[in-house]
């Protein structure tokens, strides 16, 4: 069964097939939000807000369109209004916490790199993590980040290559720190 | 004179687009080299960073979350509400004739309390009657949460226990009833229980609770599950076993 044919259902009013939405999109979800906020505990919160406006908000998905991408607009959303309210966020970041438990053991050397990446995330600006994080770790086309932003492919790529760069000058300055 | 090349160019040839003449440019150049390596190294870390699972505690919220939805909406068209109307009308005239009869404020508080109590039972119990096998499983749950608990609530759950239509409900309740089993009487209601439960995961989970009791009482009804036709061989070994125990 298709994401789209799910959603079908669910808006239909067949509600347990949110579990199978939550099983498909969850993990995706949860680490959209972990490499956009960096922050664990506010990303186990927006992932159940977001399955939670998914079932309130079920009637405003139309039938045939993308589940990926409304999903992924609601998702955006959120993040944008967690920096809204979010004050201050800059002064308690701890990479290690938004790393998986088992990283440590594959080798030291990968560990710190990682560690390193994600003090280099937290320096961009919010918009271009995001960018970062939609086009690199979740693995989505051009096209498809300039649908769910709303611009063209070349402005896309263009703003990736420069993030990028940006992100590549934060680290080899934080490796020789 | 060479034209320059840009990082763009190389974040392109990381990226998938070929680019042949590039490729032979950096082996040749120890600068641009370097400034490849660098990018490759970064986009390897960004490649390899591994994604974490989602927490447990996330996935119970949300199908929390799915459970209430489901009860709200179905609540919506069902007699319940009127049940816990009519409740809620009950507290408010009980408050009234309380204040009526007395002055003193600690007895009107009791009796509120009281009144809110009854409420609450009334409604969990009503939802144990109605609604799906979620919701009552919800209910018994919400049962077990409870600070105290009396005769009544505990009737509700071995009720439940022996008539309720879902194994799910059936087990929930049993679990539930399992914090109450310092009490003799449902240490004699659970022993009664034997002989009602088909189901092969309630049948083992009520042989062991009640031989974690030392519930002597329990023999009797474990030889008669033995002796049945019916009973799965996974339950009369777990039922030999438990006998062997409190023999």
């Amino acid at each position: 069964m298709t994401d789209e044919q799910l959603m079908s259902l669910v808006k239909a009013g067949q509600l347990d097939y949110l579990n199978e939405v939550f099983n498909r999109y969850s993990k995706r979800i949860y680490n959209y939000f972990l490499k956009s906020t960096l922050e664990r505990a506010d990303s186990d919160d927006l992932t159940q807000d977001l399955f939670i406006r998914v079932m309130k908000y079920r009637n405003s998905y139309k039938e045939g369109h993308s589940v990926q991408f409304w999903i992924f607009q609601i998702a955006r959303n959120m993040v944008k209004d967690h920096f809204r309210k979010l004050k201050v966020h800059q002064d308690k970041f701890n990479p290690v916490e938004v790393m998986p438990e088992v990283l440590e053991e594959n080798g030291e050397m990968e560990f710190e790199r990682e560690k390193k990446l994600h003090q280099a995330m937290r320096a961009l600006p919010d918009e271009k993590r995001e960018l970062l994080v939609l086009s690199k770790f979740q693995g989505m086309k051009y096209e498809q980040i300039a649908t769910i932003r709303d611009t063209s492919v070349s402005n896309i790529k263009v703003q990736v290559h420069r993030t990028i760069k940006e992100l590549r000058d934060i680290y080899f300055e934080l490796a020789q720190e | 004179m060479k034209e320059e090349i840009t990082d763009e160019q190389l974040i392109a040839l990381l990226e998938g687009e070929p680019n042949k003449e590039l490729e032979v440019r950096i082996q040749k150049d120890t600068d641009l080299k370097r400034r490849f390596e660098e990018l490759q190294e970064l986009m390897h870390t960004i490649d390899s960073s591994a994604e974490v699972e989602v927490p447990a505690h996330v996935r119970a919220g949300f199908q929390q979350a799915l459970i209430n939805e489901k009860i709200s909406g179905s609540n919506n068209s069902q007699r319940p509400w009127m049940q816990i109307a009519a409740a809620v009308a009950l507290v408010i005239i009980g408050f009234g004739m309380g204040k009526f009869s007395t002055n003193d404020s600690s007895q009107e508080l009791a009796l509120l309390k009281d009144e809110i109590q009854s409420l609450r039972q009334v409604t969990l119990t009503s939802r144990l009657q109605r609604h799906s096998a979620s919701e009552r499983i919800m209910a018994v749950n919400q049962i077990e949460e409870r600070s105290t608990i009396n005769t009544e609530l505990i009737s509700t759950l071995i009720s439940t226990l022996n008539s309720d239509e879902s194994p799910n409900v059936r087990y929930a309740a049993l679990q539930a009833l399992e914090k109450f089993i310092g009490d003799k009487d449902v240490r004699a209601e659970l022993v009664k229980s034997l002989d009602s439960q088909t189901d092969q995961l309630i049948q083992i989970s009520l042989i062991t609770i009640l031989v974690d009791a030392e519930e002597r009482s329990a023999i009797a009804p474990l030889k008669d599950i033995i002796e049945k036709e019916e009973t799965s061989p996974e339950v009369k070994q777990q039922a030999q076993v438990a006998i062997q125990v409190l023999t």
